[in-house]
């Protein structure tokens, strides 16, 4: 799994099929990606790649690229 | 003081809010004044507009519409997200008498399609990006109305235009329409307890009274830099994020991201806001966010913050007071009132948790099942005397349901609450099946209707129930179909598709998986049942339960 994986996560979850993530990316680049549907996006990246985020972690994501690197740290 | 020529309430004369909020600061001198800041995402730096570029954009957007054949009575809709152009669309419009919709830009396919329709003559503002959204909306309209596409360099294929390009051939002369009190100005889409959200028309005239309570209940300065954070798709942030500070010739603050403590934190101290309003969802996540210091930053430009959406529990009242220095004061409405009735002001007494008083000028009262009014301490149905300046006029095609929320001159809000000895009002729920969450309602038909479009669906019934965060949650009980499995990727098929199809709000936070709907003889979902159930209480009488 590479972070095309994460992206197509985005995809999904976001309903974008162009949508392209980058580690810079914020939830303020992405169509939809509010507090409410960052709980959606977790458990969508949880499923994908069958890791657990801790609410500390969660909390402290301000980039895809802070994602992608827990998701890195846990596989 | 605010110069007595902009208060209307020193002016009998009918206002065109467009006119109000642009032409008039103009007229007074305050043309180089800022009036709208917006705050970019990223680094947080300000775009800015003043009068006199608000004046002439708006004068170019009215004779763009009306050269595209909109006039009088024709609607916008403004789909878009917080964006510094939303604001001369927005006032531009009302400017040519054009009626105003505007659409959460979360809003997905079908919430869009049950808000956009009908055969009036009609146009639409959005942007690339909420583009495939809006295209698969439009997919079964029969009539297509006009799209303008804000970043596009180019037209397109009928009915696509290119916003800008052909804004900025416009002239930046037009003169406002008259217009009468009643004349249509804005329309809120509100979500009701059975079928398919209403269309809460307001008029030119409301200006009147959001402009009034603005005043008796912010005590706003001439100067002071007021950030209302609610996206102006929403009642709040159409009459007081753009209407009520920009009548007052003041500078409106805006973000164009999503909720971000952090950043909200910095953007609070780096422009020196005085009055904050926002909602206690917002004040629940920053109570809960571990990474801030309040202590790091300097609030001590804020002067008052104010409170919407859903009730403000005590406990946030007292945590604003230890972390900003300030109180937050619980402000109540409604989008049919378009402007608050019941609110706490720094000129009384807070008791924390209470809605406040009613404002003044308004008579709001606690009726009875009987119509009969209770006295305080007593439970009942908060009412509001009809007509109050800033009243809705209609629900657009619905007069049964307009009719239906007056008798005897008496405005029936929903909610129910009670008034104590002090005349302070105490909100103690709905009276109908419509879920507030995130300061938003909701309808669980209309979340239903979605997830029953799920060939893994057999039936399903939506509740709301109470939530430490977002004062209400929205719970799906779901029959799954034969043979489907429930597990963690259904779960989350389900949410998703809430999401998309409708919007992030009406996403449940919860799905149960449950055997059989529990219905009445009738086919009636026994929603109070069902919250019993989830709430772990007695069912007990279940029939009376969901007579009463």
């Amino acid at each position: 799994m590479d972070f095309s994986t994460l992206n197509e996560v985005f995809q999904e979850t976001f309903d974008q099929p162009d949508l392209q993530v980058t580690p810079e990316t914020t939830a303020n680049d992405v169509v939809g990606w509010d507090s409410i549907t960052h709980i959606l996006l977790i458990s969508a990246v949880e499923l994908r790649f069958g890791i657990e985020f801790s609410r500390k972690e969660v909390m402290k994501f301000q980039t895809v690229g802070d994602l992608w690197n827990c998701v890195l740290s846990k596989l | 003081m605010f110069n007595p020529q902009l208060l209307l309430s020193n002016n009998s004369e009918p206002a065109n809010i467009g006119w109000v909020c642009s032409t008039v600061p103009c007229n007074l001198g305050y043309g180089n004044r800022i009036a709208v800041s917006m705050v970019k995402k990223g680094d947080l730096t300000l775009e800015t507009l003043s009068y006199q570029e608000l004046e002439d954009q708006s004068n170019q957007v009215a004779n763009l519409l009306t050269g595209y054949g909109l006039s009088m009575g024709s609607l916008l809709y403004i789909y878009l997200p917080k964006i510094i152009d939303y604001y001369p669309a927005f006032l531009g419009a009302l400017k040519a008498g054009i009626r105003v919709c505007p659409l959460f830009s979360n809003f997905g396919p079908e919430a869009l399609a049950d808000r956009i329709g009908g055969n009036q003559t009609t146009a639409i503002l959005t942007i690339s990006s909420l583009l495939p959204r809006l295209k698969k909306a439009l997919h079964d309209s029969l009539t297509l109305p006009i799209v303008f596409v804000l970043d596009w360099e180019a037209d397109q294929e009928a009915p696509f235009k290119a916003y800008r390009p052909n804004l900025s051939q416009q002239s930046k002369v037009f003169n406002p329409l008259s217009v009468e009190d009643y004349t249509p100005s804005v329309l809120h889409y509100t979500s009701g307890s059975t079928g398919k959200p209403k269309g809460v028309q307001h008029v030119h005239k409301a200006v009147r009274g959001i402009q009034k309570a603005f005043l008796e209940v912010m005590k706003p300065s001439p100067d002071d830099i007021y950030w209302c954070t609610a996206d102006p798709s929403w009642v709040v942030g159409v009459s007081y994020g753009i209407i009520a500070p920009l009548s007052l010739g003041m500078n409106l603050l805006q973000f164009e991201g999503v909720f971000n403590a952090q950043e909200w934190m910095k953007i609070i101290e780096r422009y020196g806001v005085n009055i904050l309003y926002s909602a206690p969802t917002v004040f629940r996540m920053m109570m809960r966010d571990e990474t801030i210091d309040f202590s790091q930053n300097d609030f001590s430009q804020l002067k008052a913050i104010f409170s919407t959406g859903e009730p403000l529990n005590p406990e946030i009242y007292h945590w604003g007071v230890k972390n900003f220095g300030q109180k937050i004061y619980d402000v109540w409405y409604q989008t049919e009132t378009a402007s608050p009735q019941v609110a706490n002001t720094p000129d009384i007494p807070v008791k924390p948790g209470s809605m406040g008083k009613a404002v003044q000028g308004i008579e709001v009262v606690i009726m009875d099942e009987q119509g009969k009014v209770c006295k305080p301490g007593i439970p009942g149905k908060l009412t509001i005397k009809a007509p109050w300046d800033s009243m809705f006029v209609a629900y657009l095609g619905r007069e049964d349901l307009y009719n239906a929320k007056f008798k005897n001159g008496y405005y029936y809000t929903g909610d129910l609450a009670r008034m104590d000895e002090d005349g302070y009002f105490w909100f103690l729920g709905r009276d109908d099946d419509i879920i507030n969450t995130s300061g938003h309602l909701v309808s669980p038909i209309e979340v239903e209707s979605c997830l029953i479009e799920l060939a893994e669906v057999a039936d399903v019934a939506v509740i709301g129930a109470p939530d430490a965060l977002t004062w209400e949650k929205v719970v799906a009980f779901v029959k799954l179909a034969k043979n489907v499995e429930w597990n963690k990727k259904t779960e989350l098929k389900f949410k998703t598709h809430v999401f998309n199809r409708v919007s992030s709000l009406a996403m449940p936070s919860d799905i149960v998986v449950i055997d059989n709907i529990p219905k009445t003889n009738s086919g009636k979902i026994m929603r109070r049942l069902l919250k019993r159930i989830y709430l772990g209480e007695d069912p007990g009488d279940i029939y009376s339960l969901e007579e009463a």
